[in-house]
């Protein structure tokens, strides 16, 4: 299993944070293009799925798979999306998300003076953090070589 | 409870209050800070000690500075106490509560002095109900330990 | 010393009673002992800890002594508690999550005693306080729902019981729900002890004063991140005189996901 990259999206749409542990090729295009096309992607699907779906989707998590990777997108009530990349048979990335948001984002952006709510964050210990949460997971001990 | 998250909340928003506008120099802002510390520890103290022992000595309150005001304030106890004997106290905090979800590191240093003064007033209104006059200042040189330092005013 | 026997257990009692408060009248002025601060230390034998002080408590004793034999005649004893031994046994240590609650209300106290400095006119005070609340309400809302996982709101009833559950979490009371509209979009907490205002007296020349219009703030911060434009105001306090503390919302609008640029 592997975990690829990490965006999180404010509730205006702007990235506020990117993050890559195993990503291979990159899109050629400038990082803010790219998190344009990210957020418009999932804002669509969003969008979409709540059109068709029967069922309401109450828990903020939303998956999707292709035969080369899988796209997790959790939403806080408060509307910071995370989405995450991983290959297709990372297992528990719910639960990770959910400890992204609670452990780290919590702890060091909305309680650190020093990240204003509407930017890009640019605390380094919260890319710490961050990168400490998601090494430690299952998700990502069980790489492969 | 989790009535920590207000306090540390109301002590953002009081710092990021006092540094706003431009007229105001970074010493008045932190002034302000400080007074305000100083009228929460004065009232503070007098609410923890109702029903606590008493003190032998100077050197008695500062522990209780260390340990009961630390815990009740910063949920942890300085780590750190050390005296020349003359007045001086030194409190090392390695991992300041209103520091600890800033930086690790140099990150931020520069701003890093303005979430001290709070406390500094703070032990300075505690020492002043408790009949000791001092002197409060604090440093920081790798977030998230600081150290603050009391200097007792005799005579 | 004579009458020991009796001294210890006075003592003992006189000892647990409060401080005479100067804990939290709001006062624009200093906060700096003053000899009706240190008096009232005295009597509640917080200043007398050190040994330096203790000869200017002795001096206080006398003229207290002093007036006494001038209002009540027949007096056969003065206790003065100003021995530096522990205290008697049987006390209980001031139980520390309460002082921590009181942590809060104490600073709070503090930075609107700042902010009379800082303003001539209390309608600033006022709307300085709501503006904090709102930055503090939009931070807390995502320590509420790490917290205590409350799930998305589907109604205003939702959301009512929600502010009910986050003030048990952050502030140690209950209030109660209720006084909604007939078109179900306005309703009121009632508070029956407001925290904030615990050790507050209102001075006359700050009647204007909505000294916990902090709450109304973060109400308004938190819902806004939550998707609910709302209007929150106070329509009655305990500090001016009223029966309970009730503070009145009104639903506004949903807000919704911001549309990706280049889409309508």
């Amino acid at each position: 299993m592997t975990i690829y990259n990490l965006y999180i999206f404010d509730r205006d749409g702007q990235m506020l944070y990117y993050g890559e542990w195993t990503r291979k090729k990159q899109s050629g295009m400038s990082r803010e293009e790219e998190a344009k096309l990210m957020y418009g992607m999932i804002f669509s699907i969003k969008s979409f799925v709540t059109k068709m779906s029967p069922v309401d989707l109450r828990e903020g998590y939303l998956t999707y798979c292709t035969n080369k990777y899988r796209l997790h997108l959790f939403e806080t009530p408060s509307r910071i999306k995370f989405v995450l990349n991983t290959d297709v048979g990372a297992q528990g990335i719910k639960e990770l998300l959910h400890q992204i948001y609670t452990q780290v984002y919590v702890e060091y952006v909305s309680f650190n003076p020093m990240c204003p709510l509407n930017k890009p964050i640019e605390s380094e210990l919260f890319a710490a953090k961050l990168d400490e949460v998601v090494r430690q997971s299952p998700a990502y001990a069980s790489r492969p070589a | 409870m989790a009535e920590e998250a207000v306090f540390d909340l109301v002590h953002m928003e009081a710092v990021s209050y006092v540094f706003q506008g431009e007229k105001i120099s970074e010493d008045e802002a932190v002034a302000k800070l400080e007074h305000m510390g100083f009228a929460t520890g004065y009232r503070l103290v007098e609410r923890l000690t109702r029903e606590s022992g008493r003190f032998k000595d100077e050197l008695d309150i500062m522990k209780y500075i260390c340990k009961d005001l630390w815990v009740t304030v910063y949920k942890k106890q300085i780590d750190n106490l050390r005296t020349n004997h003359q007045g001086v106290y030194v409190l090392h905090d390695n991992r300041f509560r209103f520091l600890s979800r800033m930086a690790a590191g140099k990150q931020y240093l520069q701003y890093a002095p303005r979430y001290l003064a709070f406390t500094c007033g703070l032990v300075r209104g505690c020492l002043a109900n408790l009949g000791i006059t001092c002197v409060v200042t604090a440093e920081v040189t790798q977030l998230p330990a600081c150290k603050f330092q009391i200097q007792v005013q005799r005579g | 010393m004579p009458h020991v026997e009796i001294s210890i257990t006075c003592y003992a009692t006189l000892s647990t009673c409060e401080a005479p408060g100067d804990s939290g009248a709001v006062h624009g002025g200093s906060v700096y002992p003053d000899i009706e601060v240190v008096r009232g230390h005295v009597l509640a034998r917080n200043y007398s800890l050190l040994k330096e002080n203790q000869r200017k408590v002795l001096k206080v004793w006398c003229l207290i002594w002093q007036d006494f034999q001038v209002c009540c005649s027949g007096m056969s004893l003065l206790l003065t508690p100003t021995t530096l031994n522990p205290s008697p046994q049987g006390l209980r240590p001031a139980d520390p999550k309460k002082v921590s609650g009181e942590l809060f209300t104490l600073t709070y106290g503090s930075l609107v005693a700042q902010l009379l400095k800082d303003y001539e006119n209390v309608d600033d005070v006022n709307r300085q306080l709501e503006r904090m609340g709102y930055n503090i309400g939009m931070r807390l809302i995502e320590d509420f729902l790490a917290r205590a996982n409350p799930g998305r709101c589907y109604d205003l009833r939702d959301t009512a019981d929600k502010i009910q559950q986050a003030f048990k979490l952050y502030l140690g009371v209950s209030p109660s729900i209720g006084s909604w509209n007939p078109g179900g979009d306005e309703f009121s907490v009632v508070l029956e002890t407001n925290p904030l205002a615990e050790f507050v007296e209102l001075p006359d020349h700050c009647l204007g004063l909505r000294y916990s219009n902090i709450l109304a703030g973060i109400i308004r911060g938190a819902c806004e991140m939550v998707q609910m434009e709302v209007m929150a105001w106070f329509i009655a306090d305990q500090l001016k005189g009223d029966n309970v503390t009730e503070i009145r919302i009104k639903f506004v609008k949903r807000l919704e996901d911001a549309i990706p640029a280049g889409e309508d």
